[in-house]
This record gives structure tokens, sequence and C-alpha cells, in this order.
């Protein structure tokens, strides 16, 4: 919130706006400067924007244009991990959406993992649930800190 | 001793000072194919939202220091391949020997996988000349639409509405946030974003990009077509596994590569750190991938220490997390209601609406606490904080809390700072808790 805003009281108006960032209310410092002239970090930032602007707009790859990758095929874990959580999140997402107004999530998850896997799983007790998710899905060589 | 560290991000970074600094005798390499190092990529929506001025500030160091602190720092190097029986890799073209080698990859965004994906105006945020491009261009754009709301989507909203951008998120999800944060508490956050203008589309599903002569024009949903000059792709950090795969490291149930304590990968003598890790959750020894910069940055001191001969150990994560949405802060600590749920875990819940200052106090926010508590002992299972400010602070002291086993009855009785400018008689936490107690 900017301190003109005419929403805020004259007598607190020095609370707001202070550096001009959208997180309203805490007053604070104003914000860092640049780095001094000629010290390393402002050089370094000056050489980026440089040749950041000489080439923005302009065709050509440059490193880090498409950081996407689509995943490798997943081995058997990671596929049956990710297809059961989405399916577990979609449950949890209807039951709590539901009651406040929320939309449904979008069925993402696959018909065996919404239709058999997240109604199962639900009737397991927690204590078996818990061995079945540390052996499919926790690592292994950690131990706890006394 | 020569140590070699394939990325220049947090971990990569972290790894190699760390390195140098417990062995100063060690050879130290770190090669990174991005032209830059040492910058806050964390602060890039923040300068795309014009809320900080320039992306100079975001610079911390320049090259030359690290050469001051004796590490070979390679930027815009390629390490196309890495022969464990050797122990060489190879970069940009020079194959440089090692004794121990830290694996700081990283990550990239998922792809989604629908037709268009390859049109010009999918965009990105993750490398800062890439972001001081996608500045200038904004100038140019009308319409965008945000691909998932997650924190970095989130803050790309509100980046892109601050910039008078008409901004369209989409994500099929049921609210924002919501693989953290539960219903009710990421409600004032979408009310904030609402309320600056951002269209919300949640429940929706991406069914591809729609172009013309290979530009971005529209976003297909399960809703209806959205047209967009741009699409901010905010999705899943996908852990960057080419390399270690090459290698033949072991890859864990999150894609990510397996490490132990000490962040050993699975190969003698390699460390790994960062994005392209898993680590165990505290409470249940789950693996997770995909946290946040500090998270990085530990791992990578922590790998960097043991590589260069130390013996550093990295505990298990409650992942602390905060961050603001339009003008509103939320973060929380482990898992919500909704997250526990879907797992399955018994649960009460201890809630509060409290206040960040004394009443009367200019500035005085809200502060919207719930705490989950294991049936029986109460010991707590994480939490949520929503509010306009002392979000930060909550969330990581929650996470502490969590680290040390505390309960319901513990924060119950916890002491609190009360002064009238920073903080209210009643310490909204410690009410939560009080609550939560009544529930067991």
């Amino acid at each position: 919130m900017s301190e003109d805003d005419p929403r805020i009281p004259e007598r607190v108006r020095e609370y707001f706006g202070h550096d001009k960032v959208a997180h309203h209310g805490s007053g604070g410092m104003p914000a860092a400067p640049p780095a001094p002239p000629g010290s390393t970090a402002r050089k370094a930032g000056e050489t980026a924007l440089a040749s950041a602007l000489s080439t923005a707009g302009k065709p050509g790859r440059r490193p880090g244009d498409f950081p996407a990758t689509l995943p490798p095929k997943p081995a058997i874990p990671r596929r049956m991990r990710a297809g059961g959580e989405r399916a577990l999140m979609e449950a949890s997402q209807r039951r709590f959406g539901a009651g406040s107004g929320h939309p449904a999530p979008h069925a993402a998850s696959g018909w065996f993992w919404r239709s058999v896997f997240a109604p199962v799983y639900s009737r397991v007790p927690w204590g078996v649930k818990r061995r079945m998710v540390a052996t499919t899905s926790g690592v292994k060589r950690w131990r706890r800190r006394p | 001793m020569n140590i070699c560290v394939i990325g220049g991000g947090a971990a990569g970074i972290s790894a190699a000072s760390m390195a140098k600094r417990t062995n100063p005798d060690a050879t130290v390499v770190c090669c990174t194919e991005y032209e830059d190092v040492a910058y806050s990529p964390c602060g890039i929506p923040y300068v795309l939202g014009r809320e900080i001025p320039d992306f100079e500030r975001l610079f911390l160091a320049g090259p030359e220091n690290y050469a001051d602190a004796g590490i070979d720092l390679r930027t815009e190097t390629i390490v196309s391949a890495v022969d464990p029986s050797a122990r060489t890799m190879t970069a940009n073209g020079d194959v440089l020997p090692w004794d121990r080698l830290v694996v700081c990859t990283g990550w990239n965004y998922t792809l989604p996988d629908v037709p268009g994906n390859d049109l010009e105006g999918l965009t990105f945020v993750k490398n800062i000349r890439r972001g001081m491009e996608l500045n200038e261009t904004l100038n140019d754009v009308r319409r965008a639409v945000v691909l998932e709301a997650g924190p970095l989507g989130v803050e790309m909203a509100t980046a892109l509405v601050h910039r008078g951008i008409e901004t369209h998120v989409v994500d099929e999800n049921a609210w924002l946030l919501a693989q953290v944060a539960d219903a009710d508490m990421a409600e004032p956050v979408q009310e904030s974003l609402a309320e600056l203008g951002c269209i919300l589309h949640f429940g929706t599903g991406l069914q591809g990009f729609e172009g013309s002569g290979g530009k971005l024009a529209a976003v297909a949903t399960s809703d209806g077509p959205i047209e967009a000059d741009i699409c901010v792709i905010c999705t899943h950090k996908e852990p960057e596994t080419t390399l270690a795969r090459s290698m033949g490291l072991e890859v864990g149930s999150t894609g990510a590569l397996v490490v132990d304590e000490r962040m050993r990968a699975s190969m003698d003598g390699v460390y790994a750190a960062g994005d392209v890790v898993e680590v165990p959750q505290n409470l249940t020894g789950v693996a997770v991938q995909g946290l946040t910069g500090s998270h990085a940055m530990q791992q990578g001191r922590v790998a960097g220490a043991n590589a260069a001969g130390g013996n550093r150990r990295y505990d298990p994560v409650n992942i602390p997390w905060g961050m603001v949405g339009g003008q509103v802060q939320i973060g929380g600590a482990s898992f919500g209601e909704s997250l526990a749920t879907s797992l399955g875990i018994p649960y009460v819940v201890g809630a509060a609406n409290g206040i960040s200052r004394a009443r009367y106090f200019p500035g005085v926010q809200q502060v919207r606490v719930k705490l989950l508590g294991e049936p029986g002992s109460g010991r707590l299972i994480g939490g949520q904080f929503v509010g306009g400010e002392g979000i930060k602070e909550r969330a990581d002291f929650l996470a502490f809390a969590l680290k040390r086993g505390a309960t319901f009855e513990d924060l119950a009785w916890m002491e609190n700072v009360y002064s009238p400018p920073i903080g209210a008689l009643y310490e909204p936490l410690s009410v939560a808790a009080q609550n939560g107690m009544a529930q067991l």
C-alpha cells in the first residue's frame, strides 16, 4: 500500500509505504541501495544488465531461456507415488473445499487412483499407512538426531 | 585434493565456498552453465513487479570475489560428461580431475505435456538475465496467464497485476497454494489477489497452448480459452538429473537423487545438494524435493564441508515456508489439515485469531493461526499462519518447535514478548495451542 492511499488516516500515514512495497503496514527501513560504484557486485549487476538489454527481444538461444523439461520416463515407484499423491490431494480438496465455496479440483488423477486407490487408502489404519508410505516413499540411511 | 562442484546456484556456490573454507589447501573448481552467480533469483518477481527498482540490487558479489577466495569459478561452462571410474569430468572440452564431486545441477520447470508447448510466449522466471529481458518485453504485454498457483505463481501474479497487466491464474487445484495451505488459510490471499485485479481460475485443467505464427495467442483450459500474450510457467520443480543418471547415481521416489544425511550420493566420493536431491520430511520420513533456496544453501554447506573432509549432518526437514500474496502474508511448516487428511494422518486442530501488535497501536494487523497436533499426546505436526505481518517469524519458530518435538502444552505455556509496537499481550500461537489442548 502506498503512503498516498486515501484510506490511510493522516495520523498513521508515516507507517506506510517507506520502501514502496506491497507489504503494507509495518513501515521499515528504506530498501538497500545498489552496491557502491566500483564494487564487484555493482560491476556484476551492470555487466549482466548491459548484456541482457543488448539481447532483449532479439532471436537466438541463450543460457536458461527455456528452463523446462518433460520429466524422464518415470520408474514404477515414482509413477505410483505421483498417481497416489494426486488422487489423495484431490479427495482432500473436495472434502475441504466443498463447504467453503471452492470449486472441485480438476480431476487429473486417473480412474484407478481416484476410484480405487483413494477410497481403499482412506480405510486403512494410520499405523499401516505409515509403514506403507515409509516403505514406498521413505528415505533410507538417515537417522534422527537424539 | 581436487573438489569439483557442478552448478552455481545456492547449493553449488555454498558447497564451493564451504569446501574451500574447510580445506584451504584443496583445489576447488565450480562450473555453471550460466553467465552469473551470487544473485538473488527469488528477487526477480519483485523487480518485474516494480517493487524493487532495478536488477542490479539483486547481485551480492562478483566472480572476482570467488577468485579472491581461491575458488576457480567457471561461468558459461557446461559439464557434458563425468567419468566416475577415472574420476574426471569434461567441462567445455577441458578434462578436470576430481577426488570429490558435488552435484548441484538444480532443477527445471516441468514442461506441460500439451499441444503448443513450444510456442513463443511461454515464459519462465529463473535466470536473472532472462528476467531482465522479460522485464523489457513486459511493457508490451496486455494479458498474461500464470500457470499454477504455487509460491512463485502467486508472486508472479502479484507482480504482473502491479504492472497493470490483465492477469489470469490457472490451477487445477481447488485453491491457491493447495500443496501446502488449507482452503481457509489461503482465502485471504485469494481475496487480496482478486482485489488487486487478478482473475483466478481454480479447479481448471490446462489443455494446451494456442497460437499463430509460432506465437502464443491463448491458453486452452477446461473452462475455455483465455487470451494471453504470455504464459508464465510456474510448474513443479523437476530435478535436473541428466548428468547424474548418466553417472549411474541412484534416483528416489521423487525423481531426485538419493543422498544420506551427510549429503553423500550413491557413489563413493560423490556428494549432491539442492533441488537435485531428496531429503526426508521430519515427521514421516517421506522423501521430499524441490524445497527453498535456504534449504539448498544449507545442503550445499553440508555437502561442501564433507567433501573437503569435514563431518557435518543435515537434519530431516520441517519445511518452514512463507510468502506475500497480494497484500497478505501466509506461511507455515509441515502439515496443514488438507495435506494431513490426504495422507490419512490423524490430528486435532487448535486455531486462534489474534493480532500482531497491541490493539491500540498503529499498523496492528490480524494474524490467524492454525496448529495441528497428534491426538492424545498433542505433539505438534504442523501449522499455518495468515495475516498482515509477523508470519515468517512464526513459521520459523514453529519449524524449530517441530524439530524439538514440542506439544500443544509446550506452546500453550510458552513465554512471549509483549511490547505494544511489536507484539500483543496474548501471542496468537499460544492461544491456538491452548485451544488445541481443549481438543485433545
